[in-house]
């Protein structure tokens, strides 16, 4: 109960801060690990939540309203195409970038598809990469 | 010249007639019997012998009263047509009993002071020799000199008409079985084309699956690599800006575990592939 | 017209019926003359007897293999011998102008010439043997056979040859009983 509460109080200040929320959902918890801390050395203000599972992530969406998704394509329970289509049918807003080891063009062809992706990165992520994403 | 003109007007007839009868013929065979049913409303002889002669060949037709021969023979010429060819000059002049045996091939009766008419006939390319044996029962006269070179202009070029003519049969038929050769030949080499395209087409086929094959092979191996490796270089990234304590603490123990990761991918992937690899060589060698 | 009587009526091609005219024309055609002889004309009052005559003379005489010019000889020398006077003179102008189709000046007619050394010994020896075959048929033996073979005619030649002694008996025949005269016709066109 307190817990719900701290999260909801959580969310108005960061609203009121207007600090953005940040999904990290990847099923390695080192790339998370790795991700969380890049974004902290590059100075980007944002509260970061991070899932080794997306249904977990999926279900904290509309709760939270991360402005930002790092987003995962290979992983076990859903993967990364099942996930944003989830969004898509539950009219899930937040911006998604796509974060993966492979570069394969198809793809980025699929990525198209969603309206709510903004960016394809590969791995690994680095301070430069990171920082384009939240300038945009 | 009036005696001449009126020995024509007397065969006239039987020389029009046969003139019009060789046109339509066709063989040697029915040359020589028409000629010789001919020959004998023309003038009076007991043997002749008309050889004409084109380059090295040389056909040869012999008449008598009742019988008729020709053949074809290489260059052998009697000593009147020897003399013919080297002067050009007719010969009209008494034969010698011994002569007559090598101037015809049949039995001729018994002759009163024979006598040979021979006479050369230039054609261009074709040469012809004419020799007639007579005597005074059946006189072959200066009179019959007239007929007689019509009847050879007719005679001479009627055999050579037919004569190319069977050349042409002969080389047309010598064409046509080229031809028809040099078509089973085509379709020999058709044959062995479409049966070379057909394998190609298989081999390339065979080939592009085992590519394709190849490429999701290596596709799957660089993915399942990448992913540890990607932990790897971020998580060495991330160390350059971070006191030894914090590396020690926080990322080794992360490096060890992705290093581990790849370590156990890498030898699945490598165990694994190998076997796809060697499956795909083994299908090759077939 | 020929005005003198004849023992046989003539049939001038005007009077003759369709099928005479028919035989007439034929007469005409194949022996390439612009009327009709007087021998054909003094049978027209017979077509039977007309169209087996006129088959027989024209087989035997105008078609065959032997030169028309020898057979008419032939008919001219028994016609002659035997003093047939319409068949020497038609059979006489039809051997000379046969002859004289080259050059009408040359002095020189076939039938006056007989022995001439011109005329082939073939031709001789025919002539010889038909008019015997004709006058004397009882005495042709299978030599006078061998002297035509011995000239070079073939055994199909000896045939027409001999067909013309029979024809000729059968011209003179008709000629002489039926008292027909030379045509006129034949007379101005020799001279």
């Amino acid at each position: 109960m307190q817990k719900i509460l701290s999260f909801s109080q959580k969310k108005m200040t960061n609203s009121l801060k207007k600090i953005p929320t940040i999904f990290l959902v990847d099923d390695q918890k080192i790339t998370n690990f790795i991700n969380k801390k890049l974004i902290e050395n590059s100075k980007i203000k944002g509260e970061i939540f991070d899932f080794i599972n997306p249904l977990k992530a999926l279900r904290k969406i509309s709760q939270l309203q991360p402005s930002h998704i790092l987003l995962d394509l290979n992983m076990p329970q859903i993967n990364g195409w099942e996930f944003l289509e989830e969004m898509k049918k539950n009219n899930l807003k937040s911006k998604v970038i796509i974060v993966t080891s492979s570069d394969s063009p198809l793809d980025r062809e699929r990525a198209k598809d969603f309206e709510q992706v903004v960016g394809y990165k590969t791995k690994p992520l680095s301070e430069e990469k990171i920082k384009k994403i939240f300038n945009q | 010249m009036n005696f001449n003109q009126s020995k024509y007007r007397i065969t006239y007839e039987a020389f029009s007639k046969f003139s019009s009868k060789l046109s339509k013929a066709e063989t040697l065979e029915e040359v020589s019997k028409l000629t010789l049913t001919n020959l004998k409303y023309f003038f009076n002889y007991h043997s002749i012998s008309i050889k004409s002669i084109t380059r090295n060949h040389q056909l040869c037709f012999s008449f008598s009263i009742n019988k008729a021969d020709f053949y074809y023979e290489k260059l052998g010429l009697n000593i009147f047509e020897k003399r013919l060819f080297e002067r050009k000059v007719p010969i009209y002049e008494e034969l010698r009993e011994n002569d007559i045996s090598t101037l015809t091939n049949f039995d001729l009766p018994v002759l009163e002071e024979a006598k040979i008419y021979a006479s050369y006939f230039d054609y261009g390319s074709t040469k012809a020799c004419v020799s007639i044996i007579s005597d005074e029962n059946r006189k072959f006269g200066m009179d019959d000199v007239e007929i007689l070179r019509l009847l050879t202009d007719a005679f001479v070029s009627k055999t050579r008409q037919i004569r190319l003519k069977s050349e042409l049969e002969e080389k047309n038929e010598e064409f046509k079985n080229a031809i028809q050769e040099i078509d089973v030949k085509n379709k020999q080499i058709e044959s062995i084309v479409d049966t070379q395209k057909a394998i190609i087409k298989i081999r390339t086929k065979n080939i592009l699956d085992k590519n394709k094959q190849l490429v999701s092979i290596l596709q799957s191996i660089s993915h399942n690599l990448q992913e540890p490796l990607s932990r790897i270089l971020g998580l060495l990234d991330l160390s350059e800006g971070v006191s030894k304590d914090e590396f020690i603490v926080d990322i080794l123990p992360y490096l060890k575990e992705s290093a581990t990761d790849l370590d156990i991918i890498f030898k699945d992937l490598v165990k694994k592939n190998a076997e796809d690899i060697k499956l795909l060589s083994k299908e090759n060698d077939e | 017209m020929n005005n003198t009587p004849t023992r046989f009526q003539v049939i001038s091609y005007e009077d003759a019926s369709k099928e005479v005219k028919e035989i007439y024309d034929d007469t005409m055609q194949t022996m390439q003359i612009p009327f009709v002889l007087n021998w054909f004309k003094c049978q027209g009052s017979n077509p039977i007897l007309l169209r087996g005559n006129w088959a027989k003379l024209k087989s035997t005489l105008l078609l065959g293999d032997v030169p028309n010019v020898l057979k008419q000889l032939i008919i001219f020398n028994v016609s002659k011998e035997r003093n047939c006077n319409y068949c020497t003179q038609a059979h006489g102008i039809f051997a000379n102008s046969m002859t004289e189709m080259i050059d009408e000046n040359i002095n020189f007619k076939l039938t006056e010439n007989l022995d001439s050394p011109l005329i082939p010994e073939s031709y001789k020896t025919a002539i010889n043997v038909i008019t015997k075959a004709a006058l004397k048929h009882a005495e042709i033996t299978d030599q006078d056979f061998d002297k035509l073979k011995s000239v070079g005619f073939s055994t199909s030649e000896i045939q027409e040859l001999m067909a013309q002694a029979d024809l000729v008996n059968m011209l003179n025949t008709i000629a002489d009983i039926s008292g027909i005269k030379i045509d006129n016709e034949l007379m101005e066109a020799q001279a």
